[in-house]
């Protein structure tokens, strides 16, 4: 008998609802320290933003890149302690960790893949981190978003928080298989969700300011018709019940409304302690939450709406999510034309552009940008079912 | 703990102290090219924070009135040589800048593009209009790595999403082919 028990893989008498319940447990309060990580990334990019807009001083030690880089720092220690202790728990073979909810990575380590990816977003945020000092010393400090490690930067964080979206996704199809709801995972995954896209909904700033027309179109309406698609299909298609994307939305909207006040008060009390003044014609409102788009709600609710219609009716699911997503992105388009604040708020270019030539530009572009964005909203919206789907098969 | 708590508060006020590259002055001793020029009646002294000029690298003029900003107001302009250096001229007006006092500043992401450039100053004030014109420039290419080098490693995370998604589809095209049998 001590001969047989010893040759079974140890992992296969770890079953039973009770151990795969604690994993999970364990799995979404390391989850939940690294979400509140990444809400302070999101609070100490917003006010670096505005802080170079309005004071502008600049160093590398500050405040504001202090919380910043304390979210992937947070996000990357818990992710190795994560993979750690599963690893060992494996091993082991201790309850609730098997062959089934683990992925193996690099031979010996087993850990939940939305551990994995989460860290090594983490990681690369940190060769970021040292990629953006090497390019400042090329290139000077920081007056733009727009630059090579600022991007290194952005994607290494979204990295960080599409390993978040598997971990959350991870815990709600675990909680399904166990017949429970998952709403505490749900909530979880669409507050990561709605973070990616306020993260980039600050770098979308660029096409309102930097690169307004580009090729011809404007960047601000095609960038929309990139991202937000592209999120809202993947929460409304992986949500099972109605309203996925509505609910990213919503936390979209709360997180755009804290980066409407936070970064002022924030550079306010800043200030003050530095005992700098702001800047002649520092902007006095919020320069991240400016791209942020105002009817994201409306949005998602379209979206929502498509896939719940194509589930009542039993419509083709490639269909309805590319109707949905131009549908929405051409609402959006006619309803909140961000790039015509570039001209009711003209400044001096730092490209020498006059303000009639911006306006003949803009012009120009709006009809092309119309349908580059429609179209693109749709075979975007395509690819949004495509990461929901992956999402629904993700349990390990 | 007393020295735990020195150690935490030597931290804090390091990252709330973000002032180190402006001193709370003129024009600060790092920068690097100084020129004393008569704009009309107005004698200016224009700094700069970095030089030779270099194509997109970001840098910060200073111009000081030797009798002060009260009263005056002043536009710099940057004329390319040609429109084959760069189509149009840049006009900015100066203004005040934290931390820099009795001095206009101008920061900005650097010359557009490298070739020769002309620099004009224009002090408007009590004694009337004065323009002048800094010694013709010549502006170098950019610092560095070239740009499009500079995207392609800051694309780097992106190779390894586009890696990821790959893999991803693939595994569930698999699952679904596994569930369909």
């Amino acid at each position: 008998m001590a001969i047989v028990s010893a040759t079974v893989r140890p992992q296969a008498q770890a079953r039973g609802p009770a151990a795969d319940r604690h994993e999970s447990r364990a799995r979404l309060t390391a989850a939940t320290v690294i979400a509140l990580g990444c809400i302070a990334f999101f609070l100490g990019l917003t006010w670096d933003v505005q802080w170079h807009a309005a004071v502008g001083p600049d160093s590398f030690f500050t405040a504001p890149h202090g919380l910043l880089y304390s979210g992937p720092a947070l996000g990357g220690i818990i992710s190795l302690l994560v993979v750690i202790a599963t690893t060992t728990k494996y091993h082991k073979g201790a309850p609730g960790v098997t062959d089934g909810n683990t992925t193996p990575w690099l031979r010996y380590f087993r850990a939940p893949v939305g551990f994995i990816v989460t860290g090594l977003g983490a990681l690369s945020f940190l060769v970021g981190g040292l990629f953006d000092l090497w390019w400042h010393t090329l290139y000077g400090f920081d007056v733009t978003l727009l630059s090579p490690a600022h991007f290194f930067l952005l994607f290494s964080m979204l990295i960080t928080l599409i390993g978040m979206t598997y971990t959350f996704a991870s815990e709600v199809n675990r909680a399904y298989a166990r017949g429970e709801r998952g709403t505490y995972a749900t909530v979880g995954f669409a507050l990561i969700l709605a973070l990616l896209m306020n993260v980039v909904g600050v770098f979308l700033f660029i096409g309102l300011y930097d690169a307004v027309v580009a090729g011809g179109l404007l960047v601000y309406a095609v960038s929309v018709a990139l991202l937000f698609p592209l999120g809202l299909v993947a929460a409304s298609t992986f949500v099972r019940r109605f309203g996925g994307a509505t609910l990213t939305a919503l936390f979209f909207t709360a997180l755009r409304v804290i980066a409407l006040y936070w970064p002022l008060k924030m550079v306010e009390f800043l200030r003050q302690i530095d005992g700098l003044p702001y800047k002649v014609g520092a902007p006095m409102s919020s320069i991240p939450a400016r791209a942020m788009p105002v009817y994201l709600i409306l949005f998602a609710l379209v979206i929502d709406g498509a896939v719940a219609l194509g589930r009542k009716y039993r419509l083709s699911q490639r269909l309805v999510v590319a109707g949905g997503a131009a549908l929405a992105t051409l609402i959006n388009f006619l309803l909140d034309p961000r790039w015509m604040t570039v001209l009711t708020a003209w400044k001096e270019s730092p490209t020498g552009l006059t303000k009639a030539e911006m306006a003949d530009q803009i012009a120009r572009a709006t009809l092309p940008s119309a349908i580059v964005a429609v179209v693109l909203a749709a075979l975007v919206g395509l690819f949004g079912a495509g990461y929901g789907k992956v999402l629904r098969s993700t349990d390990k | 703990m007393r020295r735990i708590k020195a150690l935490l508060l030597g931290l804090l006020m390091t990252l709330v102290m973000p002032s180190v590259a402006l001193a709370h002055g003129g024009i600060p001793d790092e920068d690097k090219h100084h020129e004393s020029i008569k704009a009309g009646p107005y004698t200016v002294v224009v700094a700069m924070a970095d030089w030779p000029l270099k194509a997109l690298k970001s840098n910060r003029f200073i111009v000081q009135p030797i009798d002060g900003i009260e009263g005056k107001s002043a536009t710099l302009r940057l004329i390319p040589a040609s429109p084959e250096v760069y189509p149009r001229t840049i006009t900015h007006t100066l203004t005040p800048y934290p931390g820099i006092q009795n001095a206009w500043a101008y920061e900005f992401a650097g010359m557009p593009a490298a070739g020769p450039w002309r620099i004009e100053i224009e002090v408007n004030g009590a004694a009337g209009k004065g323009v002048a014109e800094l010694a013709p420039v010549t502006v170098e290419g950019p610092p560095g790595v070239p740009l499009w080098l500079g995207w392609v490693m800051g694309l780097t995370p992106v190779y390894g999403l586009v890696w990821f998604g790959v893999r991803e589809a693939k595994r569930v095209r698999r699952l679904q082919t596994l569930e369909a049998k």
